[in-house]
């Protein structure tokens, strides 16, 4: 695996599903009927049929339904919820799902993750923006058995049939007015013959879903008592610790030498690690002292003598090289409008940085920390250390954020290895550096597009993207090849490129095509994977496309948009912004649109590129999520991705130099700060469009992307085409 | 080591440390005070933003032969017992948070601007929040808090 390519049997794993892949429609939609124009026109593509949402849900339904909670005797309800909470707020929304379904108040719930559960399959996934939908019924389903349960138990106490019951607020209540509360039931009711289910709740009876509840953990955060994984114990039981990587990317650890090191006061010792290179999960050196203040100081003074890297001879010239040569070629002999793009490597860098607790005793391990597919953390934490999974216990421990980093949990495995060796339990935490620098990446990507126009039509549409090969193989694949073959990364890539890559505008035929190639350099699903860089770049080629044609952007997509349900979404952002009202020179309002997890978004963001560095000074956001839970946690996401979208457009990127990574902390990989942040804001939730709820926890990203450069292009006059433009845009 | 001696969270403590060791590690490793957090090492992100004799200071950077003698306030003494400090209320009642990991560090750089100036404009507050980072992106509901703050909504 640290070889630069592995060849790949893309056709074999593609057989299954070519059929109903994206460019066989070109021929069958190409053509006039009677000499008129066939266009515009939208053609049905893959995840217009079935999306990767679909595929989500239909392959962990098995084990959805299958859910613990339990009503205490002090009529609290401990729930726990088999995803985790990364500030997505999952945790809240799986708390009003419960206490509305089971008729007790939001205040009476106390809700955790669920630990690492086999049992779950590949169900036990927090990614893809699905968790909603997927635990929506379920949870309805088990709730009203529940209900059903207590209401048999308070039957007998009340002596009145359970046909003159009802529930409420946390009560059994009858006819005449008498109640018992649950938790006075709940030991009789545990003991009963399984009792007729109540009947679900009718979403017309809700009455915490759908109203603005204030996060769970609120008041642990304002106070400083929400506990991150390194948070849980005393650095005097937990022995602090970090790790030197490699300088180049896949190199390896060739002598260690510590004579410096054992200088300094506090210094405990130092251990290799393998890592996993075949997942590429970095090997290190492991630096234990009394604080991690210490540990950094000692890695520093540590003398390591690496291999050369596999790709030390690649910087992003030779990358680039690389990618143009893999990317499809584009095939429309007509004219129209034609553009190649580029997009740099990204990390999450979420706040809190890798970080882990665990300890190896007795032949057992017991781990603490933030994975979002902690199934396969406790496979792999297994595997290395050469135990059974039934010997591993994980705990999940909400995270400092995540963006698709904690898919893979590369800590987990590192932290297991040093525990082993050492004996002792151990609190790891990567340094920022190490995180910048050898970290999973969005991967940098190559972007050739065409809009075909014929007649002021778009009659075709070519988007050829190429990056080097995403590594799916955090659960992900098991989600997509548990449904196709056996597993194939860059078959899984390819599956759910094709489950995931659209267009709903009427651009006639489309050909949105992946090709990768692996590097050693670590990638991962990166916020609203693919499509941040895909659609982010059609909503730039659809605002070129409009002044090409000399129509204004919010118009032209109008009557370009295929359904009801989207022009709606755009009509009430423009609304909100009031799109095309005056503004200075250099100042400027850019639209950016996205329609994927089964909900839909508009941005119309306000950038100022008249200062030094552009700024956002107003934002107005409007979405379509299907059945909205909560308004409030909805609107904090979205506001949150417009700052992802404005990063990605002006800010963020990484370099490769001779297989190294150049930025190293956050004074030069730059992210959105307060004073890039638009003090005037909205975000119009629009009424309910579904029965189900849709995904929000990546949806705004590639919408307020192409708004943040959509916005750049309108008040320059320039064309963005390579990323960052504060470095690239000038 | 030598005992280094301040306050901390209103109460007198002393502690074996290094001059040269930084505040947030002694605080967290030998102190167990768990509210500030690490995010950069250098200064750049605030997550370790807590009070120095009632100003804002990075933490992860600030070294204890600085805090001698000093009044040391983290997220973990912000609220007078139960009473929460109004930027801790505004912060719950806007629903601030995302992840949370940096609101710590929002919160005492935020309290520290209000001490300052008591109606800060946009401007203010994009100054004195800018060396905070969220990863979240969660300005705009800090702004919007400080400003209710600054408006008396909570006392």
């Amino acid at each position: 695996m640290t070889a630069l390519e592995t060849p790949v049997g893309r056709r074999q794993v593609l057989k299954g599903f070519l059929i109903a892949g994206p460019t066989l429609a070109v021929a069958a939609r190409l053509g006039f009927a009677d000499g008129a124009s066939a266009f515009p026109t939208k053609t049905d593509e893959v995840p217009d049929q079935q999306d990767f949402t679909d595929i989500f849900i239909a392959s962990e339904t098995p084990t959805l339904y299958d859910l613990k909670i339990e009503i205490k005797p002090d009529n609290r309800v401990y729930a726990e919820g088999p995803r985790q909470d990364i500030g997505q707020g999952f945790l809240t929304t799986f708390a009003m799902l419960v206490a509305d379904n089971l008729d007790v108040p939001l205040e009476n719930m106390d809700v955790i993750c669920s630990p690492a559960e086999q049992k779950r399959g590949a169900a036990q996934i927090t990614g893809g923006s699905h968790n909603t939908r997927a635990m929506f019924d379920p949870v309805r389903v088990v709730c009203a058995q529940m209900r059903g349960q207590l209401m048999a138990a308070g039957s007998e106490k009340l002596g009145v049939p359970v046909s003159a019951l009802r529930t409420e607020n946390g009560h059994v209540v009858a006819r005449d007015g008498r109640k018992i509360s649950y938790g006075e039931l709940t030991a009789l009711a545990a003991s009963l013959p399984k009792a007729n289910t109540a009947a679900p709740k009718d979403p017309k009876d809700y009455k915490i879903i759908g109203k603005p509840a204030h996060r769970e953990d609120a008041s642990r955060i304002v106070t400083g008592k929400r506990q991150y994984s390194t948070d849980l114990f005393s650095s005097k039981e937990f022995l602090p610790t970090v790790l030197a990587m490699a300088p180049t990317h896949g190199a390896s650890v060739v002598s260690i030498d510590d004579s410096e090191a054992k200088k300094i006061k506090g210094y405990i010792g130092n251990t290799h690690i393998p890592g996993m290179p075949d997942y590429l999960i970095p090997e290190g050196v492991a630096v234990l002292a009394e604080t991690f203040g210490i540990a950094k100081k000692a890695k520093n003074a540590l003398r390591i003598k690496w291999s050369a890297g596999p790709m030390d001879s690649m910087s992003d010239a030779q990358i680039d090289d690389m990618l143009n040569g893999i990317v499809d070629k584009i095939t429309s002999p007509g004219e129209g409008l034609e553009a190649t793009f580029r997009w740099p490597y990204v990390p999450h860098a979420p706040l809190e940085e890798n970080a882990s607790c665990g300890k190896f005793e007795n032949g057992k391990y017991e781990g603490w920390g933030g994975a979002q597919v902690p199934t396969t953390m406790q496979r792999q934490i297994a595997e290395t250390l050469g135990i059974k999974v039934d010997d591993v216990t994980y705990h999940v421990i909400p995270a400092g954020g995540a963006f698709g980093r904690h898919l893979f949990h590369d800590q987990d495995v590192q932290v297991a290895q040093i525990a082993q060796r050492i004996g002792k339990p151990i609190k790891l935490q990567w340094l920022r550096e190490e995180g910048i620098k050898n970290g999973r990446c969005r991967p940098v990507s190559i972007h050739k597009i065409k809009a075909t126009v014929s007649n002021k039509d778009v009659v075709s549409y070519e988007h050829r993207m190429a990056c080097p090969e995403m590594d799916l193989r955090h659960g992900l694949g098991d989600v997509a090849t548990g449904y196709v073959t056996e597993y194939n990364n860059e078959g899984a890539c390819q599956y759910f490129f094709t489950h995931t890559q659209k267009l709903f505008y009427k651009t006639g035929p489309t050909a949105i095509t992946l090709k990768q190639r692996l590097l050693a350099k670590p990638t991962a699903a990166w916020r609203v994977v693919y499509s941040g860089q895909v659609h982010a770049l059609d909503e730039i080629m659809m605002d070129e496309l409009a002044r090409s044609l000399g129509k204004d952007e919010f118009e032209y997509r109008m009557d370009m948009l295929d359904s009801e349900r989207h022009k709606a979404v755009l009509a009430k952002a423009a609304e909100a912004a009031q799109w095309g009202k005056k503004l200075p020179t250099g100042v400027a309002q850019g639209i950016g649109m996205h329609d994927e997890y089964k909900s839909i978004v508009a941005y119309v963001m306000t950038v100022d590129t008249r200062r030094n560095e552009p700024r956002m000074t107003e934002c107005h956001i409007a979405v379509d999520n299907g059945y909205c839970v909560n308004p409030m946690g909805t609107q904090s996401s979205l506001f949150g991705q417009a700052h992802d979208g404005f990063a990605l457009v002006y800010r963020a990127g990484l370099h490769v130099d001779n297989g190294a990574t150049r930025e190293s902390n956050f004074h030069d990989y730059k992210w959105s700060r307060m004073f890039d942040s638009a003090p005037e804001m909205s975000c119009s939730i629009l009424p309910a469009s579904n029965v189900e709820p849709g995904g929000i926890g990546e949806l705004g990203v590639p919408a307020a992307a192409g708004a943040a450069a959509n916005a750049w292009a309108r008040a320059t006059g320039k064309q963005p085409r390579n990323f960052p433009l504060n470095e690239y845009g000038a | 080591m030598p005992v280094i001696t301040f306050t901390l969270n209103g109460n007198p403590v002393s502690v074996d440390a290094d001059k040269d060791e930084e505040l947030l590690w002694v605080l967290r490793d030998r102190m167990d005070v768990h509210g500030l957090k690490y995010g950069c090492g250098m200064g750049l992100c605030g997550a370790c933003t807590s009070h120095i004799d009632g100003v804002a200071r990075r933490t992860c950077i600030t070294p204890m032969s600085a805090i001698e003698g000093k009044s040391v306030t983290t997220i973990d003494g912000l609220a007078k017992g139960d009473q929460l400090h109004p930027v801790q209320k505004a912060w719950i009642d806007n629903d601030v948070a995302q992840c949370g990991y940096c609101q710590a560090g929002q919160i005492m750089q935020a309290v520290s601007l209000l001490n300052q100036k008591p109606n800060p404009t946009d401007e203010d507050i994009d100054q004195a929040m800018g060396g905070n980072l969220c990863r979240c992106g969660t300005y705009f509901r800090i702004r919007s808090a400080i400003k209710k703050v600054a408006a008396g909504e909570y006392k």
